[in-house]
């Protein structure tokens, strides 16, 4: 199966300080690859968690609930937790999306 | 032998068992209920001590589990601590945060760390640590040879 979707991964809230993202830092890959162009901040905590979601979303299978964006947060508990949106954009769309 | 093998094997602290245990659940979980555990020995899941296990847990753990074992301080690493307990959340927000919804929950994990002797850790892994030192030196003289050969 092609994959044709990128999977971009954005934080959205940080509940409590955290000294490593803030709200609307971006991670946008191409798997395997990080399109490092399009990423400003790069968490190593909190990815090994994220990244078990990218291969599904990069070929379009969303998991999560039904009619809402997939959360996902840190496994911190004395900073944050920062919470992660995790969502695909259409190949075809990238370049719309992630100017 | 190498400082670092040295100590892993030797030293009487350096060395942790994890255990990890459920602690608080909101409001519920597939894979855990509240007092499950789940035993480290660094790098192997003990699993006659362990009663689940979560695959995405695990994820939200590799990060954490090594720095752990080997006594790297967990406030360091971001995890509240109460005297010599730590603690990790699962990555779903769903169950504690709700501007968040998804359609799990969150579990809140104790980790208890046990210092472990040599002795310790030949109860849980069979190994010969005068073969295994054996095998270190020849790799180590094989990359030394190769890549750092000294100057005239």
């Amino acid at each position: 199966m092609d994959k044709k979707f990128l999977v971009e991964i954005e934080v959205v809230d940080v509940l409590g300080p955290c000294p490593h993202c803030k709200k609307g830092d971006k991670i946008l890959i191409d798997e395997p690859n990080v399109i490092v162009s399009k990423t400003n901040n790069f968490c190593t905590r909190a990815f090994p968690m994220l990244s078990t979601f990218v291969m599904a979303f990069s070929h379009g299978i969303e998991t999560g609930l039904q009619g809402v964006p997939l959360f996902v947060k840190c496994p911190a508990t004395a900073e944050g937790p920062v919470i992660f949106k995790v969502s695909k954009i259409p190949k075809e769309r990238k370049n719309e999306r992630i100017r | 032998m190498k400082e670092s093998d040295k100590f892993t094997y030797e030293s009487e602290k350096f060395r942790y068992k994890l255990e990890i245990i459920a602690k608080k659940i909101w409001p519920m979980c597939p894979i855990y209920k509240e007092g499950d555990k789940m035993t480290i020995v660094e790098p192997g899941i003990v699993i006659q001590e362990t009663d689940a296990i979560c695959l995405s847990f695990l994820a939200d753990l590799i990060p954490y589990y090594r720095g752990l074992s080997r006594g790297i301080d967990p406030k360091e690493m971001g995890l509240k601590t109460e005297g010599d307990l730590s603690f990790i959340e699962c990555h779903d927000p769903g169950g504690k945060y709700s501007d968040y919804p998804t359609d799990g929950g969150t579990v809140l994990f104790e980790i208890r760390r046990t210092p472990l002797t040599l002795e310790d850790v030949k109860k849980y892994r069979k190994f010969d640590l005068k073969a295994m030192e054996k095998v270190w030196a020849q790799r180590r003289e094989r990359y030394q040879a190769k890549n750092m050969k000294s100057s005239p």
